[in-house]
């Protein structure tokens, strides 16, 4: 008898879950996980091909300076736009901007001046090399490659081939 | 990729060389510096010329690694540093690269 009565008991206590309050709980998390996300920022990219750089000027085995007597064009043989990016060594950030001789301000006159050149549809150029301080940031050096590879040669393709020399600090 | 907590967004790119530079210039894998950044260097074309089924001689003739090689530097590296991993890569082959730069945390 006294088993019978325990079996009872058990079939009459069952147990429930309280959907309520778990959904309550899952909501909860939900919204706390909304609130808090942070996406990260997309990573910027620059695709480039880069060569070696190569002489800034063509010249031939065995020939003396000023001996080429055929060359009547004073700029023929230079083939390589330069850029300079000099920087600050103590904080690294660019302090200088040039583009051949001359010098630029900013990146916004720099952007203007390469457009000018590339524009050109004979602009001799088939090479830059971009000259930067052994100590600029590398965050520096990209926003110049950025401005370098938005620019368009005249075939209506973008400028992606770079190559950078060192420029011991000052 | 190697020994970075966020992966690399590939843009569809498959042959990929990854890799992460600290401020100091130094070249991490999987958390660790990287001692001989050449070395490293080295044997990653050579298992680029493995996978293309290249030999030295391809890239003496003037052929290059189709492998992209992607620098992910701290935004305060030095260019130094930099460079002498670019120019490493190119002693040993490689000629297409994506430089891209991230922060610390990442």
């Amino acid at each position: 008898m006294g088993k019978r009565r325990i079996k009872r008991r058990r079939s009459q206590a069952d147990v429930e879950l309280n959907l309520a309050a778990m959904l309550d709980m899952a909501f909860q998390l939900l919204a706390f996980f909304v609130l808090v996300y942070k996406p990260l920022p997309v990573e910027g990219q620059i695709s480039l091909r880069m060569p070696p750089p190569q002489a800034t000027a063509v010249v031939r085995d065995g020939q003396a300076p000023g001996q080429d007597y055929s060359n009547t064009n004073p700029i023929q043989g230079v083939n390589t736009l330069t850029i300079s990016v000099m920087a600050d060594p103590r904080t690294g950030l660019i302090s200088g901007l040039g583009v051949g001789e001359a010098q630029v301000q900013g990146l916004a006159e720099l952007d203007g001046r390469l457009r000018d050149v590339f524009s050109d549809a004979g602009n001799p150029f088939d090479q830059v090399i971009i000259q930067v301080s052994d100590s600029c940031r590398y965050e520096e050096l990209m926003k110049v490659i950025d401005v370098c590879t938005r620019q368009t040669l005249p075939d209506g393709q973008k400028l992606s081939k770079l190559s950078f020399v060192g420029l011991p600090d000052q | 990729m190697v020994g970075s907590a966020r992966p690399v967004e590939t843009h569809g790119q498959v042959d990929l060389t990854v890799l992460n530079v600290n401020s100091d210039g130094d070249l991490m894998v999987y958390g660790h510096p990287v001692k001989n950044i050449e070395g490293y260097i080295v044997r990653e074309s050579q298992s680029s010329m493995l996978a293309n089924r290249m030999t030295p001689a391809d890239l003496d003739e003037g052929k290059e690694l189709p492998t992209t090689v992607v620098i992910r530097a701290d935004r305060s590296t030095p260019f130094r540093m930099i460079n002498r991993i670019i120019k490493s890569c190119q002693d040993n082959g490689f000629r297409s690269f994506a430089l891209k730069a991230m922060n610390k945390e990442q």
